[in-house]
């Protein structure tokens, strides 16, 4: 059974005109790692909100088709039980944080503490999740006190340490510095490691190309392109539909173009220099 | 990784001050009740040593310098406001002159009276500003949560105290970005009055959209989970030598208005 199953979902926002999800038939498996990309106003943030619950128990409006979650219909879902289920990570760092606690240990603990954990177990957890993502040095800090790329991993640590099976992460580095979006991906690929089942909305397609196994395009409230990351990302097509590709990608490209093809279109910067390494070998250079 | 820090989650918060480590409750109790005290008394010579003795709570919980900062800026407003409107208010009742200011007669019985109603004002305030600055208020919702109080509620308390440190900063930023755009901030009221409403919009919209993102980031969190919640920092419960003590408060402010009422009952029929 598919952890996710979309069929045939549209949705309208209370008080507008326009779908902001069109006609949206997706399975998400268990266990794999799903990017989400497109453009701006394509559907990502609303597909995860949908996933999430959101879509319609927070934001009401008008919901069609059917959206299962572990077999059941989300209308039937108890959205505060769904949050033990799915964890949600987004942009804002600053709205992420509670403001409600003094420590960022004791801001990580929270959603133990909301799960009913007994206390011995949260500190182990809190304490195991401060390590591995590499806040011990911030535990004794306030949270209100510290940067965006801060208060991002603080986000995370307390959303993973509730341990769900699955994680939505919408664009996660858009507020970010580069030091900050460094320490996110990071996280990321730390959570691939896992067996949880991610979804990752960004726009920062290398980095992409780089964690996911399977890519969906959004394009104008619709699914335009999915599947496989190599598949997906090697297309230039996308690039009509408001996604871009990788830079290795477009290099792929423009070197069939120039009439000297590689082996296939890359879609990371690793992937392009064996290529290539692979083609001045072939052709004896 | 800070041990010490985490292991002192594993024990109940204590902070080795005798006031300090009461149960806020018990704190409450005490200063709500000797507050009521300086409201029944309404005597100088019952409400000095009161103020006194708030004043040597704090000092001994080391929390004299944040204490005296409020209440210091109270007192000095409400001792001279009081004791002039007195003298100018009283007109019956002078009979023993005490100085003579640049003309101005002031009487005993009025400086009397005045001082009678400062040392409530103070006395009052001064238990409640103690209690205040003596507390964290996570502390006190805390044990209202133990009481039963819903943690929505507690939620609710504690972040509005966040917001407003939040709104504060952000209504900085906005400022600067209002002035940027050609919009007056600086120079005399109305300049800054009328700087005030440009600066609202932008305060009021970011503060309702930032609320829905908290609402979820916390849903997020399993807030609204239909499950008992756990503690990672606790409070000891409050002893038995606590709950007599906040009984004695009550006890002594009861026999406080007893003293107060009696003379009254037997003035009635004598």
């Amino acid at each position: 059974m598919a952890k996710i199953e979309l069929s045939n979902v549209s949705y309208k926002y209370p008080f507008t005109r326009n779908f902001a999800l069109k006609d949206v038939s997706y399975k998400f498996e268990s266990g794999k790692f799903y990017g989400v990309i497109g453009e701006n106003g394509g559907g990502k943030t609303t597909l995860c909100n949908l996933i999430r619950g959101l879509v319609p128990h927070f934001y009401k409006g008008k919901l069609k088709g059917d959206v299962l979650v572990d077999g059941t219909d989300i209308r039937e879902w108890d959205m505060d039980e769904l949050s033990a289920q799915i964890g949600y990570v987004f942009q804002n760092p600053f709205t992420q944080i509670s403001g409600i606690k003094e420590t960022v240990f004791e801001e990580v603990a929270m959603g133990l503490e909301n799960l009913g954990t007994p206390k011995e177990e949260i500190i182990e957890k809190v304490s195991n999740v401060c390590k591995l993502l590499k806040i011990d040095d911030l535990i004794k800090n306030n949270p209100n006190e510290l940067s965006g790329g801060q208060r991002q991993r603080v986000a995370f640590a307390s959303i993973i340490s509730m341990e769900t099976e699955m994680l939505i992460i919408d664009e996660p580095t858009s507020q970010l510095d580069p030091e900050g979006t460094r320490d996110v991906f990071e996280i990321v690929k730390t959570l691939k490691k896992s067996d949880k089942t991610l979804i990752l909305v960004e726009h920062k397609i290398d980095l992409i190309a780089e964690f996911c196994d399977e890519i969906i395009v959004m394009h104008e409230g619709g699914i335009a392109f999915s599947g496989p990351t190599h598949e997906v990302l090697g297309n230039p097509q996308i690039m009509e539909h408001g996604a871009m590709m990788p830079q290795s990608a477009i290099f792929g490209h423009e070197m069939q173009k120039a009439g000297k093809p590689l082996a296939q279109i890359p879609i990371t910067l690793s992937e392009a220099v064996s290529l290539v390494e692979a083609r001045r070998q072939n052709n004896g250079y | 990784m800070d041990t010490e820090f985490i292991n002192s989650f594993r024990s109940y918060q204590k902070r080795g001050n005798f006031w300090l480590d009461l149960n806020p409750l018990t704190k409450l109790n005490v200063c709500v009740a000797f507050a009521f005290t300086a409201l029944i008394m309404l005597d100088y010579r019952y409400g000095i040593p009161l103020c006194l003795a708030s004043c040597l709570i704090a000092a001994l919980s080391g929390h004299f310098k944040e204490f005296f900062k409020l209440y210091g800026k109270l007192c000095l407003i409400i001792i001279v406001f009081v004791t002039v409107i007195r003298q100018i208010g009283m007109r019956t009742g002078n009979a023993t002159p005490l100085i003579n200011i640049f003309g101005w007669q002031w009487y005993l019985e009025s400086f009397i009276e005045g001082w009678n109603r400062i040392t409530f004002v103070l006395g009052f305030s001064g238990m409640l500003i103690l209690f205040f600055e003596t507390t964290p208020m996570r502390d006190l919702m805390y044990t209202l949560e133990q009481k039963g109080m819903s943690h929505e509620n507690s939620f609710i308390m504690l972040a509005s105290m966040q917001n407003i440190l939040d709104l504060k900063e952000a209504s900085v930023t906005i400022l600067e970005s209002q002035k940027s755009r050609g919009i007056e901030t600086d120079g005399n009221i109305i300049v800054r009055a009328k700087a005030f409403f440009p600066m609202l919009g932008p305060l009021l919209l970011g503060a309702i959209a930032s609320t829905e993102e908290k609402a979820i980031a916390m849903d997020a969190r399993a807030f609204s989970v239909k499950r008992e919640h756990t503690f990672l920092r606790q409070l000891a419960p409050a002893s038995k030598g606590q709950k007599i003590l906040s009984i004695a408060a009550w006890v002594f402010c009861g026999a406080t208005l007893i003293y107060k009422i009696i003379p009254m009952i037997t003035g009635l029929f004598s």
